[in-house]
C-alpha cells in the first residue's frame, strides 16, 4: 500500500495505492494520526488504484472520518472501482462518506 | 476441483493466503471480482481465527480446502483454537450514523453478505466452518 498525498486549493487530496488489508491498513491508520489529528481542510481520497479492501480498511476509513469531521470538515471518496464501492455500500459507510464519482466532482463540492 | 493448504495462524498467515488464492485463482481462472470477495470471505474468517489463538497458541496453522463443483465453491476453514462460532456473532448496526459506529462484527457481516451458506462445528478441539458460495460462472468467468 501506498499513500500519496498533494495540497490543493480546496481541500487535502490523498491517493492510495494496492490493498487496504489487515496488514496494511494499521500503516493508514498510522499516517492518519500523524498527518490529520487535527484537520485543517476537507480530505478527499482517491482510491482509482485501490485494488482490495477489508473490513480491518474500513475501520481505517472510520477513523479518518472522525478525525476529519471533528473540526467540521468533510472527508470524501472518489474513482471507487465497483467491487470496493460495493463493501461501502454493504457497511451503510456510505451514508457517512459522501462518494463521488470523479476527483472533478469531489473537489467541485 | 479441489485446492488444499495451511496458513500460520498469525498475521504472516494472512500473506501466505493471499498469494494461495492468487495462484488458485489464476489455475482456476476466476474474474478479477471472484478473487477479490474470496479474498475478503477468507481474510475475515482467518483474521477472527488469529484473534481467537491463545498467546501459548501462536504456532497454531488454519487449514483452508476449496471445492469447486462447477459454479459452486465451497470453502472449508479448521482450526484448533478455543470454540468460537462466527454465526452467532450479532450483526452490526449498518445504519448507525458515525459519532455511533464501532468497527467490531462488521467482517463477519461482510462475510455473510458474500456468501450463500455458512455453518460451523466443534468436534473434539477442532473449529470446522463450512460456507458455500456461487461462482458467476461456471467454468471461470472474465480475466
Amino acid at each position: 500500500m501506498n499513500i500519496t498525498v498533494r495540497n490543493e486549493e480546496k481541500a487535502m487530496v490523498v491517493t492510495v495505492v494496492g490493498r487496504l488489508d489487515s496488514t496494511t491498513s494499521c500503516e493508514l491508520e498510522e499516517w492518519a494520526d500523524a498527518n490529520l489529528a487535527p484537520s485543517k481542510s476537507d480530505l478527499v481520497m482517491d482510491f482509482a488504484q485501490l485494488d482490495y479492501i477489508s473490513s480491518a480498511g474500513l475501520r481505517a476509513m472510520l477513523k479518518i472520518s472522525k478525525i476529519v469531521t471533528t473540526t467540521s470538515h468533510v472527508f470524501s471518496l472518489c474513482n471507487i472501482p465497483d467491487h470496493i464501492r460495493e463493501i461501502f455500500e454493504i457497511s451503510g459507510f456510505d451514508t457517512f462518506i459522501p462518494i463521488y464519482k470523479s476527483m472533478a466532482d469531489a473537489l467541485a463540492e | 476441483m479441489i485446492e488444499s493448504f495451511k496458513i500460520k495462524g498469525s498475521q504472516q498467515g494472512l500473506e501466505e493466503l493471499k498469494s494461495n488464492l492468487e495462484r488458485i485463482a489464476f489455475s482456476w481462472k476466476l474474474s478479477k471480482e471472484e478473487l477479490f470477495e474470496l479474498n475478503l470471505i477468507l481474510e475475515e474468517i482467518c483474521t477472527n481465527s488469529i484473534m481467537h489463538v491463545k498467546e501459548n497458541h501462536r504456532t497454531n496453522e488454519i487449514e483452508i480446502t476449496l471445492v469447486r463443483e462447477g459454479s459452486l465453491l465451497t470453502m472449508t476453514v479448521t482450526d484448533q483454537n478455543p470454540a468460537f462460532d462466527p454465526t452467532a456473532v450479532k450483526d452490526p448496526d449498518v445504519t448507525s450514523p458515525l459519532h455511533k459506529r464501532k468497527i467490531g462484527g462488521l467482517g463477519l457481516y461482510l462475510v455473510k453478505q458474500y456468501v450463500d451458506h455458512i455453518s460451523c462445528t466443534r468436534t473434539g478441539n477442532t473449529n470446522t466452518l463450512i460456507m458455500t458460495k456461487k461462482l458467476n460462472q461456471p467454468d471461470g468467468g472474465k480475466r
